[in-house]
């Protein structure tokens, strides 16, 4: 069905009013618009107030969104724009167009173009989330190794990696999910997801 | 039927005046392939060409001489950092004048396979619908398209254009799955037949003269079989060329080179660095895909003009023989 | 929980997803796995800040909203389609555009500004934002492309390892180590 397509669901159901649904697309893109208000405010807590308006303001402003363009696109320009008042507001300067708008060089935030600013303790948590997955990786059975990294970073459909891993499409999926859940065994600890917590 | 769909996406990149023939017999195929290669090598020309990549593109001048002592070649790049590279036979050296360093190749070792060109034809014509196009114009000059479309999403698609007259190719193209152009080389200027000098194929520079270090690394190219490594997964297509194990920046690794007859990917294993965390990477220029991944300690990096799937699967199934 | 997996993935059809994204308002377990498996995604891209939890912040916000119901495809809504006939993109800008946003170059064009005043804007899309008609034209992204980490080690060296093995000498004689030369900035500076 194509990632944008189950966006658009999930946007559409929350249109609808299943609040769960958007809470689904923040689970999804929550690191991401991150990773890009990281870019203007320097102080991690700031970002993530900003953060949690930007999300908050897309939500109120989803009967407006038609999915002309993708999700994350829209979700983009709203986070900018809550960037852009809370700078201003609270008197900086706020960034120029040039700053903000190389949509094609998004990649930028992740290429350590980007001076930290998170917390010592964020990064080192971050950094140890990279590991236990990078190890995880590594000790899975080959095939399942090149399903989930042809899936994940090279973004590959299924039926492409059947082509490529000579298999059926179902054997794929089955090897993802499988690569999937081994690497969630031994991050999951690590996580601490909150029992009282709905997240 | 994926392969099916880039050919049609093949086509339709061509812009070609001239209507495309729709079948082409493998035996039209390899001729017009063996032809490029033939007048590639005997043909004496020189030219300036652009190589396209992306956004960025380099221009350099190359001079090609062939006559009864042998085949000599100079290319020298007219943007970025100076550089020259000069072949003779099979010696190539390449000099860069910003820190006077010469490094020495020899294509030797590659001569394994294919070991004739009848035998790279063969394989090629295995992993790739050979088809001839229309006609285009390059440097001013008409030219026979040729297209070598992929069998498979294991490799990348081609489009050779080489001068009717002489069979030389002009213009190279290599476009990815979806029949994007993903890197071309061009010529701009061209002249076949041209009388060509030795004076014209010599180094501008001497790497006996002071300041300059000859490096010759990659000369101690052998075949000794590291037989601790295995790759049982190899994508379909692709034969093992070469087995070694040389130096790359002062290193020791062990190189594993696979070919389909028209694309390589090599495979370098080396020791890890203490202490450097696991991770997979990769890196992408043009047609050039690179894929990285710790395994047991070490480094595996597979690298080369296929698509970043393709080296994956390579470096994905590297695998140390013995376990511990 | 396998399906959740091919949902991150996009590989549902249209119905299995709706009795997915059903079965996740449920059980936690289930969001937990969307969750994880997407963290998991990015952590295998190398990507930077992966120890994020605004949704928690997000959700307890979200409580407390009123709840959004979309109006179905109106009238007013179709008369504001027409209004901008053939022009996919304008009509994108201008939904972005009266999200109750200002614009710096004075008061909308007549075509866009009847209909505003008939629909109901959310209060909190007041005019004194600042506009986001100020960014250049819109530019479209379909899903983004999975971020590609470029190496820290430099390619260079094996590229140049490489070359000598390309079969695309045998087609292009020297021409075809112009790929190893463009990487060459980086050895230029040893």
């Amino acid at each position: 069905m194509g990632e944008r397509e189950v966006d658009q669901q999930l946007v559409a159901r929350a249109q609808q009013g299943d609040k769960s649904a958007f809470e689904l697309l923040v689970a999804k893109y929550q690191r991401r618009l991150i990773r890009l208000l990281s870019r203007f405010i320097r102080d991690p807590a700031e970002v993530e107030d900003v953060a949690q308006e930007a999300f908050i303001k897309a939500y109120r402003a989803l009967p407006s969104f038609r999915g002309d363009s993708a999700f994350y696109t829209w979700l983009y320009r709203i986070g900018i724009n809550t960037a852009k008042n809370y700078l201003v507001a609270s008197g900086r300067r706020a960034p120029t167009v040039t700053d903000t708008e190389s949509l094609d060089g998004e990649g930028s935030e992740e290429r350590g173009q980007v001076p930290d600013f998170n917390t010592p303790e964020s990064e080192l948590m971050s950094r140890q989330i990279v590991d236990t997955v990078s190890l995880a990786v590594e000790a899975l059975p080959e095939e399942l190794r090149t399903a989930i990294t042809l899936r994940e970073i090279e973004g590959l459909s299924y039926e492409e990696i059947a082509s490529m891993m000579n298999c059926p499409i179902g054997t794929v999926r089955s090897r993802i999910f499988r690569a999937r859940e081994a690497i969630a065994v031994k991050l999951r600890p690590q996580l601490g997801t909150g029992k009282d917590r709905r997240w | 039927m994926k392969a099916a769909a880039a050919g049609l996406l093949l086509i339709a990149a061509l812009s070609s005046p001239v209507a495309a023939a729709d079948t082409t017999s493998p035996a039209e195929g390899m001729r017009l392939l063996r032809q490029m290669a033939s007048a590639a090598r005997q043909s004496n020309y020189s030219g300036t060409f652009v190589y396209k990549h992306g956004d960025q593109i380099e221009t350099a001048r190359i001079w090609h001489l062939t006559n009864t002592s042998g085949i000599y070649e100079r290319l020298e790049t007219l943007d970025g950092p100076p550089l020259e590279i000069v072949r003779k036979n099979e010696e190539v050296i390449c000099y860069r004048p910003f820190n006077k360093i010469a490094k020495v190749e020899n294509w030797r070792a590659a001569r394994r396979f294919p070991a004739v060109v009848s035998e790279q034809l063969a394989a090629i014509v295995t992993n790739y619908a050979v088809r001839k196009g229309g006609i285009a114009r390059v440097a001013g000059l008409d030219c026979q398209v040729t297209i070598l479309e992929p069998r498979d999403l294991l490799r990348y698609g081609r489009v050779f254009c080489s001068e009717l007259k002489s069979g030389l190719p002009l213009r190279a193209k290599t476009l990815n799955e979806r029949g994007e152009t993903i890197e071309m080389f061009a010529f701009t200027q061209v002249d076949i037949g041209a009388a060509i000098s030795h004076e014209q194929v010599k180094p501008r520079y001497d790497a006996t003269a002071p300041g300059w270090k000859l490096d010759q690394s990659a000369l101690a190219i052998g075949t000794e079989q590291d037989l601790r490594w295995t790759v049982p997964n190899q994508p379909a297509g692709f034969r093992k060329v070469l087995e070694t194990m040389r130096t790359i920046q002062g290193r020791q690794a062990t190189q594993l080179v696979y070919s389909d007859g028209l694309a390589a990917v090599s495979v370098f294993i080396e020791p890890g660095i203490a202490g450097a965390r696991a991770a997979q990477e990769l890196a992408r220029q043009g047609a050039i895909n690179a894929f990285t991944r710790t395994h047991a300690g070490y480094v595996i990096t597979a690298l080369g003009e296929a698509p970043a799937a393709t080296v994956m699967l390579f470096g994905n199934s590297v695998t140390l023989r013995i376990k511990r | 929980m396998e399906r959740i997996s091919a949902l991150v993935d996009g590989e549902l059809d249209r119905d299995e997803v709706a009795r997915v994204v059903r079965g996740m308002k449920e059980q936690e377990e289930l969001r937990d796995a969307w969750s994880t498996y997407h963290l998991i995604g990015d952590a295998l891209r190398g990507e930077r800040c992966l120890d994020v939890k605004v949704i928690h912040a997000v959700v307890a916000r979200l409580d407390q909203e009123p709840t959004i119901l979309a109006p179905r495809r109106s009238l007013v809504d179709s008369a504001w389609r027409l209004a901008l006939p053939s022009m996919a993109a304008a009509a994108a800008v201008a939904t972005l555009a009266w999200i109750g946003l200002q614009t710096h170059e004075g008061p909308p064009s007549p075509s866009i500004s009847t209909p505003v005043a008939e629909l109901a804007l959310p209060e909190a899309m007041t005019p004194q934002s600042n506009a986001l008609v100020d960014l250049v034209q819109p530019v479209y992204l379909s899903t983004p492309p999975p971020s590609i980490q470029f190496p820290a080690r430099n390619i260079d060296a094996y590229l140049q390892a490489h070359r000598e093995f390309s079969p695309s000498k045998t087609m292009q004689g020297l021409v075809s180590y112009a790929r190893s030369v463009s990487t060459g900035t980086a050895e230029s500076g040893r």
